[in-house]
C-alpha cells in the first residue's frame, strides 16, 4: 500500500536519526521537571542524591537555572493554560490519555478503575493547589514542593486503592513514586512542618532577589546582591549562577569593561557552563565602553 | 511520613507488586523514553526552541497521569497520545499566531516549502536529509503528518497508530495513503528541481 519510492524511504532512512535529543536536551529538561515536579519523580536517582543534602543541592540550584531563565521560558504557562482550556476535541480515550491534569480527574469507570471517594471530592482543591504553584516554583523546594507533590499523587492515587490493592491489569498508581509515596491525603492540607532554613536557600533568597532586581530594571541593586552573596558564599551552589549573573548586571550598568572582565572569568572559571551563552557578550556585539 | 503505619503499609504493597509486575518508574521512563518524546514532538513540527517546554509539558502529565496507564496500549501508543495533546495544543497557538503574523503565507504550498535551495551534495548528509523532510512534512497537514511520521519515522504498526492517535483503523489506512501520495510528489518535485538544475 506504500507509494513511497525507495528513493524516498532512503530519504526517510537518512533523516530518521534527526531529532535525536542530545544529553544536553535530556538533562535540562530533567532539571526543569525537578523543580517543577519535586524530588518525588525520583528522577535525581541519577545524581546519587540520595541524601537530603544532595537533593537540595540539586533542588536549590535548578530553582536559580528557572529562575533566571525565566524570562525566556514564559510560553510554557500559555500552553500549559491553552491546553487545560482546549483538549483535544477528538479523543476517544481521553481519559486514559488524560492530556492535562484537569482530564486526569474526570473519573471514568471502565477506564480508571481507582477512583472511589476521595477522588470525586477532592479535584477541584488539589488539583488548583499545586498547578498554581507549578509554574510558580517556590522558594522552599523541599517543604513546599512535597506538599505540592503529595496532593498531586493523591489525586492520582486515591488511598482506597493503595489499602486494597486493585486487579492485577490496573497500575499500582504510586510504584512510579516512591519517595512520595509515604506522605498521606492530611498531608496537603496539614502545614508542612518547616524546615529550618539552610544555607542553599539563603544563597537561593539571594540569587533570585538579584534576578529579580536585574529584571525589574535595577541593575544596581542586583549586583549588590551578587556581590553580596560573593562575599557570603564565595564556593556556594550557587556561586556558578551567581558569576553569569554579575557579569549580565555589569552589562545592564554600561561597566563594560568590568563585565568583559568578569564574563572572562566567568568563562575560565565554567568552560562548560551552560551560562557561558549568557555571558558572552555582556555589552551587546557593537557597543563601546 | 506523618501517618507511619498507613505509609508502610502502602509502602508494603506497592513493594509487592513491583515485584510481581515490574511496571516503569517515571524515573526510568524518563530514560527509555525521552528520545522517542522529543524526536516525536520534533517530526509533529515543534521547533527546537520550543522543544523544552514541550518535553517539559509532556512529562508532567505523564507524571501525573501514569497512575492510569493501564497497559491495554503500549507505553508508547500511550505516550504517543500524551505528545500529540500537547504537541496540538501548541499547534493550535502557533497557527494562531502564524496566520496572524504571516497572513496568506501561513497555508503551505508544498512546491515552495520543499525548495529549501538543498542541492544533492547537500542531501548526503544526514542533517540535510532532515531538514528536507522535516520540509516535507511540514506540507502534510496535521492529521496526516501525525500518521505518516508514526508509520515512515516510527515505524509502529497501523493498529499501534490506531490506538496512539485515536483514530479507527480505517481511518489510520486512509490518511497514510494520503500521506504518502503527497509526500512522494513533493518530493519528486523536489528531486525534479535538483536534477534539471545541475544536469
Amino acid at each position: 500500500m506504500s507509494e513511497l519510492t525507495p528513493d524516498d524511504k532512503a530519504l526517510l532512512d537518512l533523516a530518521r536519526e534527526a531529532h535525536e535529543p542530545t544529553e544536553s536536551d535530556r538533562g535540562r529538561v530533567r532539571r526543569a521537571l525537578l523543580v517543577q515536579l519535586g524530588v518525588g519523580t525520583g528522577l535525581v536517582g541519577t545524581t546519587a542524591a540520595t541524601s537530603k543534602a544532595a537533593t537540595a543541592v540539586v533542588v536549590t540550584k535548578v530553582l536559580a537555572a528557572v529562575a533566571i531563565a525565566g524570562a525566556i521560558g514564559g510560553t510554557g504557562a500559555a500552553v500549559y493554560h491553552a491546553a487545560k482550556a482546549g483538549p483535544a476535541p477528538s479523543r476517544a480515550h481521553a481519559p486514559a490519555l488524560a492530556p492535562t491534569p484537569t482530564l486526569a480527574l474526570a473519573p471514568t469507570p471502565a477506564l480508571a478503575p481507582a477512583p472511589s471517594q476521595g477522588d470525586l471530592q477532592q479535584p477541584s482543591s488539589t488539583e488548583t493547589a499545586p498547578e498554581s504553584d507549578d509554574r510558580h516554583p517556590p522558594l522552599l523546594p523541599k517543604s513546599a514542593m512535597r506538599a505540592n507533590n503529595s496532593a498531586t499523587t493523591h489525586v492520582a492515587t486515591p488511598p482506597s486503592q493503595v489499602t486494597s490493592p486493585p486487579p492485577a491489569d490496573s497500575p499500582g498508581p504510586a510504584l512510579q513514586d516512591p519517595p512520595v509515596t509515604p506522605p498521606e491525603p492530611s498531608t496537603a492540607n496539614a502545614a508542612p512542618s518547616p524546615l529550618p532554613p539552610t544555607t542553599l536557600e539563603a544563597e537561593t533568597r539571594l540569587i533570585r532577589a538579584g534576578i529579580a532586581a536585574l529584571h525589574g530594571g535595577d541593575a544596581a541593586r542586583a549586583l549588590a546582591l551578587f556581590d553580596e552573596h560573593a562575599r557570603a558564599f564565595p564556593a556556594g551552589a550557587l556561586a556558578e549562577e551567581r558569576a553569569a549573573e554579575r557579569v549580565i548586571a555589569l552589562g545592564a550598568l554600561h561597566r563594560c569593561d568590568q563585565a568583559r572582565a568578569a564574563a572572562a572569568d566567568f568563562l575560565l572559571d565554567h568552560p562548560h557552563s551552560p551560562l557561558s551563552a549568557r555571558v558572552r557578550e555582556p555589552c551587546g556585539h557593537t557597543s563601546n565602553p | 511520613m506523618i501517618a507511619p503505619g498507613l505509609a508502610s503499609g502502602h509502602d508494603a504493597v506497592l513493594v509487592g507488586e513491583e515485584r510481581t509486575e515490574p511496571r516503569p518508574t517515571f524515573a526510568q521512563l524518563y530514560e527509555s523514553e525521552f528520545s522517542f518524546v522529543w524526536r516525536s514532538a520534533r517530526r509533529l513540527g515543534i521547533p527546537a526552541a520550543l522543544m523544552d517546554d514541550v518535553a517539559q509539558e509532556v512529562f508532567v502529565v505523564v507524571y501525573r497521569t501514569l497512575a492510569r496507564f493501564e497497559g491495554r496500549s503500549s507505553i508508547k501508543t500511550w505516550l504517543f497520545g500524551i505528545v500529540l495533546n500537547v504537541v496540538r495544543a501548541h499547534r493550535r497557538r502557533l497557527g494562531a499566531e502564524r496566520l496572524h503574523a504571516a497572513g496568506p503565507h501561513a497555508s503551505p504550498d508544498p512546491g515552495r516549502l520543499v525548495d529549501t535551495g538543498a542541492g544533492p551534495h547537500e542531501l548526503a548528509t544526514k542533517a540535510e536529509a532532515a531538514r528536507l523532510v522535516d520540509s516535507l512534512l511540514d506540507a502534510l497537514d496535521g492529521d496526516k503528518r501525525e500518521v505518516f511520521v508514526l508509520a515512515e519515522l516510527e515505524q509502529m504498526s497501523a493498529p499501534d497508530i490506531a490506538q496512539a492517535v485515536g483514530i479507527p483503523l480505517n481511518t489510520v489506512y486512509s490518511r497514510l495513503r494520503l500521506a504518502r501520495q503527497e509526500f512522494a510528489a513533493a518530493a519528486a518535485r523536489h528531486r525534479a528541481r535538483d536534477e534539471w538544475r545541475t544536469r
